[in-house]
Formats: structure tokens, C-alpha cells, sequence
């Protein structure tokens, strides 16, 4: 069984706009989506997950809109803006930095 | 138009707090609803699907009150913004007087039967920067029929002339089909600057029959200001039953 992490601050944010970055979602999606991305290391609780979804549609970053579920109910889907995507860009290679460092001062 | 556009945005940000609220009280019981069909597919009864999907969500007030705290920050910000700027007006505009007109659909009961128009009853001002006023009019009143409007009106005083401030949100200019709709970006010149007339950007526009710029004349016809009255439906601004 795989063994669950906490994550670390900042992180959940770039992960919800990866989780995005192929289509709009609801927020138990979004949740689903990550657990699948991260093969189940990661599973995000709805007490940190709405928040962050409404902080991201507060920078800009996502938009929203009811529309009907796959199973028919009417469900909040969010879906990255432009400037959520070029956030996107920006977080990932910044975090792609710190890992390769953080991986180096490991190994030292 | 700028002002307009300003005042908008302060009703939108007063109304906006009820909107998040519902919005999001939505949100959580459509997640429950679908957390609970996951449960129901594989083998839960519906009610054992429920409680379960519940005890997954965690405390629902309390992912409330989170969002409320993140949604709460923005607001205020934005409305802080917003009532920096109507103070602002009332401060450049000190004349403008503020009053209570009975609505007709969605605008105002235009010309206004008796007791249509009613004036605050007592009205002052904290210092330095809260104005306030009081209508007789109560819940029942703004809720029964079609309401009714608040106005800010700007009396009429001394001319003046220039253009209006281009929108706030940026982006291609709106078409002019009056001289009222220019701005100061359409007439290529920083807002408090003096106004270019070689080579403008208006050069030989003409509307309402004035040409730009011909003669004085017509250079203070198009650059006239004129006084602005605004309406904002009651219930918009008032917390109600």
C-alpha cells in the first residue's frame, strides 16, 4: 500500500493547476485527479482543497461555472485562466529548481 | 462613464458576499451528493453512503469559514478600493445629494407620482470619512412591489470641461457615439494634461453635430462635463429578510 505524505506548503497550489492543465474539473475531480497524478501519495483533504481552489479563482487563476455532472447534478467545474496557465509554467519550472537543488545538497 | 463604472463595482462587491455564500453552500452539498453516489456504486445504502461521504467531507462549517476567510480578504480589498473612491466623489463632489426614488420595473417611476421621491430623514457625517443617511422606508417597503432606488445626484454647478477617465479593466477603447463617451485615452492625452489639438487622434471626428476641433465653441461643447446622477436599487445595497 502506498504510503500517504503530507505535502508541503505551496505545493498543493501547483498541483491543482496541473490537475487542470488538461480540462476543466469539479473539486471533488480536482481531489481524484491528484491522488491519480501522484499514484496515491498524495490525497487532499476538502478542508485544504476548497480553500485553495477559491484563493486560486481569487488571483485569477481559475475561473468557474455550474454546469451538469457526469452523473447528471449540477457541480462548480473550474478551469485555468490564461494567467493560471503561465502560473503554471512559472511554478513548475521554479519547483523543478528547488528539487534539483534540494536533490544535489542531498547527495553532497 | 468611469465614475459609473466604479459606483458598479462597489454594489457588486456589497452584493457579492451573499453570492459567495450561497455559491459555496452549493458547492459543498453538490460535492456531498456526488462523494455519496461514489459510495452507493460500490455497494453503500444510500443513507450509510451519506453519512460516510459527510464524515469524508470533514466539518463543513469549518471548510466554510475557510473560504469565507480567503473570500472575505479579496472583498475587502476591493471594497475598500471601492469606498476610498465614492468618498472620494463626495468629497470632490460635495453638493451631491443623495435621495430616495420608488422604482417602476427596473428603473425609476419617471415622472414621479406623490410620494414617489422621498428625502433622508436625518443624514451627517463621521469624521473623516463616513457619510451617512436615513430613509423611512422599511424591508417591507423595498421588498413589496418593485422597491425602490437610491440616487446620488450631482447638482448642477459651475461648467466644467474635459474627458472622462478610460475604463479601469483596459482593453480596446469603446466606440464614441457622443461626445460624452470620449475619454481622455481617445483623445491620445494623459488625464490632467493639457489636451493636444495637432495631430490628434480625434482630429475631424464629429458627433452631436460638433465637429473636433473647429472653434471654441465646439472644443467647450465636447469637453463639457456634464452632472452625473446615479441609481442604485435598495435592495442591492440592504441586507433583507
Amino acid at each position: 500500500m502506498t504510503q500517504r505524505a503530507s505535502l508541503l506548503q505551496g505545493t498543493l497550489d501547483l498541483l491543482i493547476l496541473k490537475a487542470l492543465s488538461t480540462g476543466e474539473l469539479h473539486g471533488l475531480g480536482v481531489s481524484r485527479r491528484i491522488e491519480q497524478m501522484t499514484g496515491g501519495t498524495f490525497a487532499v483533504q476538502p478542508g485544504s482543497l476548497f480553500p485553495a481552489l477559491h484563493r486560486l479563482e481569487e488571483s485569477g487563476w481559475l475561473t468557474s461555472e455550474w454546469e451538469a455532472s457526469e452523473n447528471n447534478r449540477r457541480a462548480k467545474y473550474y478551469k485555468l485562466t490564461k494567467a493560471g496557465k503561465r502560473q503554471l509554467g512559472e511554478a513548475t519550472e521554479q519547483w523543478n529548481r528547488v528539487a534539483l537543488a534540494m536533490a544535489k545538497a542531498l547527495e553532497a | 462613464m468611469a465614475i459609473l463604472a466604479r459606483v458598479a463595482s462597489l454594489i457588486r462587491n456589497l452584493t457579492r458576499r451573499h453570492r459567495i455564500e450561497r455559491d459555496l453552500d452549493e458547492e459543498l452539498r453538490a460535492t456531498v451528493e456526488m462523494l455519496a453516489a461514489e459510495k452507493v456504486r460500490t455497494g453503500f445504502t444510500p443513507d450509510a453512503a451519506r453519512r460516510a461521504a459527510l464524515a469524508e467531507l470533514g466539518g463543513i462549517e469549518s471548510i466554510k469559514e475557510q473560504v469565507r476567510d480567503v473570500r472575505a480578504g479579496a472583498v475587502l480589498d476591493t471594497l475598500g478600493q471601492d469606498l476610498r473612491y465614492a468618498v472620494r466623489l463626495l468629497r470632490r463632489y460635495p453638493n451631491t445629494v443623495i435621495y430616495a426614488w420608488r422604482a417602476k420595473g427596473t428603473v425609476l417611476s419617471d415622472p414621479p407620482a406623490a410620494g414617489d421621491v422621498k428625502q433622508p430623514v436625518f443624514g451627517g457625517v463621521l469624521e473623516p470619512d463616513i457619510v451617512y443617511v436615513g430613509f423611512e422606508l422599511s424591508d417591507v417597503d423595498l421588498t413589496t412591489g418593485d422597491g425602490w432606488f437610491f440616487v446620488l445626484q450631482e447638482q448642477p454647478t459651475e461648467p466644467r470641461f474635459g474627458f472622462d477617465l478610460p475604463p479601469l479593466s483596459g482593453g480596446t477603447l469603446p466606440a464614441i457615439t457622443t461626445w460624452n463617451d470620449a475619454t481622455w485615452a481617445h483623445a491620445g492625452t494623459d488625464a490632467g494634461t493639457y489636451l493636444r489639438i495637432a495631430g490628434n487622434p480625434l482630429a475631424n471626428a464629429e458627433h452631436d453635430q460638433v465637429k473636433f476641433v473647429s472653434n471654441s465653441a465646439h472644443l467647450a461643447a465636447l469637453t463639457l462635463q456634464r452632472p452625473m446622477r446615479v441609481a442604485v436599487q435598495a435592495r442591492e445595497l440592504a441586507t433583507l429578510p
